[in-house]
């Protein structure tokens, strides 16, 4: 019985601590207008989103873009699509859409 | 007057048989500008590179596209990017030119198969592509080479700030050019090749085109400073005969390399686009490839330009859009050796001004007009014309019609542009008396595939 008491005790914090966490993570918005970002740098901590909004009359496609090159292909995105990025980790990265080379930002994460 | 560079500058050099090199197939029409394999690349339609969806005249991503080498792509993988133009017209003259306006047409008011073409148009890989034309000359009716621009880019930071650099083997100084008030990519987009123009142009002005290869390296620094410099060589007679530019007689006379340069400074804000910048060329010849007078003749091409494009929307691709190019061309001749052979002054100058302004309507309907001048020293043997005064001058007007080529278009796969464009001249090879004969009505439909 203490057993039982004790894991289900357990479950219960790590539910709380998780969604607190979601809680106190930040959505940041960056509007996609004329082909270019609406920031060309941001800072944000790790856990949080940035929402990616396009709101041209052309598809984009981003790219997440790590310290060492690696790069996390977000795929196509249509006009008035949202596109949600999490940045989990540490580090500085780069933003860009693949198919319009000047559409660039850093996004560094702490 | 501006229509085609390369016809303009043929007949010049084929009336007074000085230039072997750039004697060509004596009509030719301006080369076809228009690549859906870069849409299909991309994803992009037409009206997000182009101002009036259809054409060489770029919006701003067509030239950060061009500057990225045509690499930028949707990610769809690899695939050959394979299109094709075809030009038809209709050309009436004011006044009828007796003998035919060209071989196989009538005196006047000629139906012609203008052009047709065939391009490899897109990326190798992430760093490289290019734009490489075939074309048919309906006119001329020959197969030959057209522009070729072949480029490898490496993206760096200088001082801190973004770059771009790369490179470009290319076959006709400015077809590498980002902005439209260079000579290669310039107003007219399309002209005919069954209407008089005139004698007089510098030799920047498609004097080179299909008769060099060359070289170059440049750099766009912080989006803003552009620089660039090539060195080109004349192409050998064969290798002309083999790629359709024929040379009519002697040896090419291009003596040496060719250096091009180009600054410009550009400032790209939300609504509105500037650019002012420099480019010019220096080409050492000899005429008719004949080496007894020893020194070649020099040419040396200094030229400034504007632009300046103002986008209602910049939200939408199909925004309208105000642009304006503006050039001005400087030649010095230097003469030596025409003189000694041909009788030719030591010494000449020619000048060139241009400069047109558009407003796209809806990325569908497209006005422009331009108004061009080009004036110099009179010399009847350099331009083989009564009285030698190679000055002309007029306006060209014209409306063009692109019904797709929008996001919402039914067929992705292809596009057409219509078009109406008269040439008015003031002054016709150094005469205000009777230019107006000269005048031209073009209609022009030009359709775009991809395979």
């Amino acid at each position: 019985m203490p057993t039982r008491f004790n894991v289900t005790t357990a479950i219960a914090i790590l539910a709380l601590a998780s969604a607190a966490t979601a809680a106190w993570a930040t959505v940041t918005q960056i509007d996609q207008v004329g082909q270019k970002f609406s920031k060309t740098s941001l800072s944000v901590k790790t856990g949080d989103h940035v929402q990616y909004i396009n709101q041209d009359d052309v598809q984009h496609n981003i790219k997440v873009i790590d310290a060492d090159d690696d790069e996390d292909d977000k795929g196509l995105q249509k006009p008035g699509e949202t596109i949600d990025v999490l940045f989990a980790k540490t580090g500085r990265f780069t933003v860009r859409c693949a198919i319009h080379p000047r559409m660039k930002m850093s996004v560094e994460v702490q | 007057m501006r229509l085609s560079h390369e016809s303009r500058s043929m007949r010049r050099h084929e009336k007074i048989c000085l230039l072997s090199l750039l004697l060509g197939s004596g009509l030719a029409v301006t080369p076809a500008r228009a690549v859906p394999s870069f849409a299909q690349q991309t994803g992009q339609p037409c009206a997000a590179c182009h101002v009036g969806a259809f054409g060489p005249q770029l919006k701003p991503f067509g030239r950060e596209f061009k500057l990225y080498g045509y690499t930028a792509s949707e990610g769809k993988g690899w695939y050959p990017p394979i299109a094709m133009t075809i030009q038809t017209s209709f050309t009436n003259t004011q006044a009828a030119q007796p003998g035919g306006a060209a071989r196989w047409f009538a005196p006047n008011n000629n139906v012609a198969l203008d052009q047709s073409s065939l391009y490899y148009a897109g990326r190798f890989n992430s760093t490289s592509g290019a734009f490489i034309e075939m074309e048919y000359d309906g006119i001329a009716r020959q197969l030959q080479i057209g522009n070729v621009d072949i480029r490898k880019i490496k993206e760096f930071t200088l001082f801190g700030i973004d770059a771009v650099g790369g490179m470009t083997v290319n076959n006709n100084p400015s077809v590498q050019d980002l902005w439209n008030s260079t000579p290669a990519w310039g107003f007219p987009y399309n002209a005919s090749a069954l209407a008089p123009t005139p004698a007089a142009a510098t030799l920047i002005d498609g004097g080179l085109g299909q008769r060099v290869a060359g070289l170059g390296l440049y750099a766009m620094w912080d989006d803003s400073i552009y620089t660039e410099v090539d060195a080109y060589r004349g192409l050998g007679r064969d290798v002309l005969n083999a790629t359709g530019i024929v040379p009519v007689a002697g040896a090419p006379g291009i003596d040496g390399f060719v250096p091009y340069w180009r600054i410009a400074w550009q400032k790209n804000l939300d609504r509105h686009f500037f650019e002012i910048g420099t480019y010019g060329l220096h080409a050492n010849i000899f005429p008719n490839g004949d080496t007894t007078a020893g020194t070649p003749d020099s040419y040396t091409d200094t030229a400034a330009d504007i632009n300046y494009q103002f986008i209602v929307n910049p939200k939408s691709v199909v925004s309208d859009m105000l642009s304006v190019h503006g050039t001005l061309i400087h030649e010095a001749q230097s003469l030596g050796s025409s003189s000694a052979l041909l009788g030719t002054n030591n010494y000449n100058t020619l000048d060139t001004f241009r400069v047109d302004a558009s407003y796209s309507f809806a990325a569908t309907v497209t006005p422009t007009i331009q108004y061009f001048r080009t004036s110099g020293t009179p010399d009847a043997v350099q331009y083989g014309i009564a009285g030698g005064r190679p000055n002309s001058s007029g306006f060209v007007t014209e409306i063009a019609y692109v019904p797709w080529g929008k996001p919402d278009s039914p067929f992705q796969f292809m596009n057409i542009r219509l078009a109406a464009q008269y040439v008015s001249y003031l002054e016709f090879n150094g005469t205000a008396h009777g230019a107006a004969a000269n005048n031209a009505l073009y209609l022009s439909l030009w359709t775009a595939l991809h395979f």
